[in-house]
């Protein structure tokens, strides 16, 4: 479990996070809903050391999580940032070796880069063109697949959505319930907020660096408030 | 005439390309011009010189303590120097005047320790040519188009076939990224720094050998400088081929042209080839950073 | 922060009150009454001819000492370090002039520094003696004349006359390819009388390449030179760039003599490229093989454990005509004088240097153009990677 107590993030004079708690549990989906400017982006940050804050605890699996980001990696919590951030000069291919920099088993790397192809078929048939000669929706498959190869423990997700053709949203979606399937926790951050709360186990729900409501996802479905300001539904 | 002409062009260009190799890599990797290049290929000659005259050292034990001696340099440099700015996100200008400064600081360093004179590495290659018919190649030179080859051989061996490499590029193109693969970019700098001045260590001996030692000789790197933004800035292949390209054009303006109008005619060039690519000769596509 | 600034005030306030009643003094009276000359010396101690400079600085200082153990009215020295670099050089002479305020300036070796403050001198009055051979120095145009500018050692002119003259009748070489910095008049100046000269006596000048400055590569010029086949090489350069030259053309296949002026006297050269430059010839102000050099350059090795250079000599040329001037003036009456009325005496009496012996030649200056007009020269060469001494040669 990824456990927060009071997570404080702020740049300078602008507080992103107002002390902030929050669990995602070690299975499934847990997703975070939330305007544009709600804090999401900050709270993956902090998470995965990009960001300095402050906190009364942060710890994954009972150990406290690294504040180094290079070293959070170690401990298998694995953030595919937002705007999917692919090495555009680098190949398809490198980009997910680099994805598992930090692991040492060697064949282990083959069987996982074997794995993401088979999740990913259009990854394979491009494996030796440059990243950014990719579409924005195979730059976001190019993203996942190199979360993957980090073998993660829990994988964050910063809107993987984002930008993407209505039927490459929808792929998105079912690689992210298969990953949560295969065993990986899931954090995924979103504004679409309906298909994620559609297929999230758990959520919260962020304004302006502060948690409004959580729940399980089918319940905030329900919740008149989330239908009234992200669903936008009157009732 | 002519092919000894094409050869000595080589082999100016030979040491243009040392020089802008190091240099470029920097340029690739942090996309900072980092002046205090040409400062460390001086520290390299010096090194080189007192090793040499210390130990006896033959040829390639000499370039490997220079390229030891002067990466350990680099990296100092851009730990004090450069990594405090870097960290600090600010822009890249203060890391240009802070190259500058390393310079003269080190020049000065050196002055102090060595003193303002001329020094004169023992003689470390043999007089005797390789061959005199048709065209004269020295040994000097020849070993040292040998060495040229050899490092950025491994230059591009390193940097396109191990895992380090892959590394560095990956900081290069995107820090942020790289650090949520794992990769501590800090090291990844600092190894890039290295690298960079192992090659001007290399450069320092060859340079020392063919033109002396002394406290400027660091100011070549105006030619190394010339030589990367020809091939292309930022790109290894371009620096190299940079380099060549201005060592033979230079001897050719003065073989048959003007020596008096070559200086001026280099630059003239260099001006035009800026125009029509803009990127250099080899110059890659490089994506702006938002 | 306010109790500094105050701090800073009062200092300041004080620092300006040292100033004014400076200034109220005459130029000749030092602490405790004193009387003086202050004189003022450039020299390159840190930069690329520093072997020079320094050598130039260390023999000054022993002739100030000697002469301040020996008068009443002590000359008060103070040398500025301008690296070889002609903006230094214009910086380091107002500071000279204008904070030092010094009587006479001790120039330098360097021909494009003394071009670069010889009108500065000529605004502020103030007399230069430098030991540079560019005749422009003195005589910046054909018809002008710097009338505080004064040259004490054979110029180019006559170095470059005197090798053409003993390279064709005593070499007996005809053909000469050239080679130099086509940017520092230290070598145009040479080439060109030098050219004059040869070719009007016979000889033949085969090719004639240059370079810049920062230049290091010159096998092209060179290949170019060689394939003219001629019997020597013109080398009229500072050392590290004959050094370069000489290495680079027997490295392509020159056997030919090399021959060259006052650039090349420095054990640099000999370290650097000492069997390159086997059998070469040169002229150079004196040699320390002459007997008359003896003395300096016992005082000089005494004094400082290394061999002196032949800018040492020089700077003994300057400073003999100076005390000459200083004596025929009274030092008495010199240091009694407004610092104006001090540059101005120093300078005319520099002009009506007639036969006054140096440490080398016999000087004249010629009022016309502010240098002497003829020299015996020392022919050197190369022996065994060390400098010989020919003989005195004096071009007719
Ligand atoms: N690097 C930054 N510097 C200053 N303010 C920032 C920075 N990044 C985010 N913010 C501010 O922090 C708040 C939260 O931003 P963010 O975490 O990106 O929200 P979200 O991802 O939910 O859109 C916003 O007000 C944003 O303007
Ligand atoms: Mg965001």
């Amino acid at each position: 479990m990824l456990k927060l107590r009071n997570l404080t993030v702020a740049y300078g004079a602008i507080v992103a996070l107002h002390g902030l708690d929050l669990e995602v549990p070690m299975a499934g989906i847990t997703c975070i809903i939330g305007a544009n400017g709600a804090g999401k982006t900050s709270l993956l940050a902090a998470v995965s050391g990009l960001v300095r804050y402050s906190c009364d605890e942060m710890s994954f699996g009972g150990k406290p999580v690294p504040k180094v980001a290079y070293r959070v990696v170690d401990s298998g919590i694995i953030h595919v940032p937002e705007g999917r951030q692919v090495f555009v000069n680098m190949s398809v291919e490198e980009n997910l070796l680099m994805g598992a920099y930090h692991r040492r088993d060697v064949s282990g790397i083959k069987q996982e880069i074997e794995d993401v192809y088979e999740t990913f078929p259009r990854l394979h048939e491009r494996r030796k063109q440059m990243a950014g000669t990719l579409s924005g929706g195979e730059q976001q498959m190019l993203a996942l697949g190199r979360g993957l190869m980090a073998a993660p423990k829990l994988l964050l997700l910063d809107e993987p959505s984002l930008g993407l053709a209505p039927n490459m949203v929808d792929l998105v979606f079912e690689v992210v319930q298969k990953i949560a399937r295969r065993g990986v926790p899931v954090l995924l951050v979103e504004q679409n907020a309906a298909q994620a709360l559609e297929v999230s186990d758990k959520a919260y729900v962020l304004e302006t660096g502060r948690v409004v409501l959580s729940g399980a996802g089918r319940d905030l479905l329900e919740n008149p408030r989330v239908r009234q300001a992200y669903l936008g539904i009157a009732e | 005439m002519f092919w000894q002409q094409v050869f000595n062009g080589l082999s100016a260009g030979g040491i243009y390309a040392l020089i802008a190799v190091g240099f470029s890599l920097i340029y690739s990797i942090m996309r900072y011009i980092n002046l205090a290049h040409g400062s460390l290929i001086m520290i390299g000659a010096y090194i080189g010189y007192a090793v040499v005259t210390a130990t006896n050292f033959p040829l390639i034990p000499a370039l490997l303590a220079a390229a030891a001696g002067t990466a350990i340099v680099s990296v100092i440099v851009e730990r004090l120097a450069f990594r405090p700015i870097r960290v600090r996100g600010v822009s890249t200008l203060y890391i240009l005047v802070s190259s500058m400064v390393v310079s003269i600081l080190l020049q000065n360093l050196v002055m102090v320790i060595f003193g303002p004179s001329f020094r004169t590495l023992p003689q470390l290659v043999s007089d005797v040519p390789v061959v005199t018919h048709p065209i004269n190649i020295a040994r000097l030179d020849f070993y040292m188009m040998i060495v040229v080859v050899l490092s950025l051989v491994s230059l591009n061996f390193v940097l396109y076939r191990t895992k380090a490499g892959r590394a560095m590029r990956a900081v290069s193109f995107n820090p942020k990224a790289a650090a949520l693969m794992g990769v501590n970019t800090d090291r990844v700098v600092s190894l890039a720094f290295a690298l960079a001045g192992a090659l001007a260590g290399i450069a320092g001996i060859f340079l020392g050998i063919k033109y002396s030692v002394y406290p400027q000789l660091g100011e070549l790197i105006l030619k190394g400088f010339v030589a990367s933004v020809f091939g292309g800035l930022g790109s290894v292949a371009g620096a190299v081929v940079g380099g060549l390209a201005l060592g033979v054009i230079e001897v050719f303006l003065i073989a048959y042209g003007s020596s008096s109008f070559s200086p001026v005619m280099i630059y003239a060039l260099l001006v035009l080839i800026l125009l029509l690519r803009p990127r250099g000769i080899l110059g890659r596509i490089v994506e702006d950073k938002v | 922060m306010k109790r500094k600034r105050l701090i800073f005030v009062t200092l300041m306030l004080l620092v300006s009150m040292l100033f004014l009643t400076a200034c109220g003094q005459t130029a000749g009276q030092g602490q405790g009454g004193a009387k003086s000359i202050t004189i003022g010396e450039l020299a390159d101690l840190t930069g690329p001819t520093a072997v020079w400079g320094q050598a130039q600085d260390n023999e000054l200082k022993i002739l100030v000492d000697k002469w301040n153990a020996e008068n009443q009215v002590k000359l008060n020295h103070k040398v500025y370090d301008y690296k070889a670099n002609t903006q230094e050089a214009v910086s380091s002479f107002n500071k000279l002039a204008d904070q030092e305020k010094v009587a006479v300036v001790f120039g330098t070796n360097n021909s494009n520094a003394n071009l670069a403050f010889g009108p500065l001198a000529e605004a502020k009055k103030v007399p230069v003696l430098s030991h540079a051979i560019d005749p422009h120095s003195t005589t910046p145009a054909a018809d002008k004349l710097n009338q505080y500018s004064f040259l004490t050692v054979a110029s180019n002119i006559i170095q470059g006359k005197t090798m053409a003259a003993y390279t064709l009748d005593k070499l007996n070489l005809k053909k000469v390819g050239v080679l130099y910095d086509q940017g520092n008049s230290f070598a145009t100046t040479m080439e060109q009388p030098f050219e004059e000269y040869f070719t009007g006596h016979g000889g033949t000048i085969t090719a004639k390449e240059v370079f810049t400055s920062n230049d290091v590569d010159y096998s092209s010029q060179l290949t170019k030179i060689i394939s003219t086949n001629p019997d020597a090489i013109l080398l009229p350069n500072y050392y590290k760039q004959i050094a370069l030259a000489a290495q680079q053309a027997r490295k392509l296949g020159f056997k030919g003599v090399f021959l060259g002026h006052t650039g090349w006297p420095s054990q640099a050269l000999l370290e650097m490229a000492g069997k390159d430059v086997e059998g070469s010839y040169f002229v150079n102000y004196g040699s320390f093989e002459d007997p008359q050099l003896q003395n300096l350059q016992k005082e000089y090795t005494d004094k400082y454990k290394k061999a002196p250079e032949i800018n040492a000599a020089m700077i003994g040329e300057s400073f003999a005509v100076f005390t000459d001037a200083v004596k025929k003036i009274g030092a008495d009456k010199l240091a009694a004088m407004s610092l104006e009325q001090q540059r101005q005496a120093l300078r005319d009496a520099f002009e009506k240097t007639r036969n006054v012996q140096g440490v080398m030649n016999n000087i004249t200056i010629d009022p016309k153009t502010h240098r002497p007009e003829t020299a015996k020269m020392a022919i050197i060469t190369i022996k065994d990677a060390k400098f010989k001494f020919v003989e005195t040669y004096q071009v007719k």
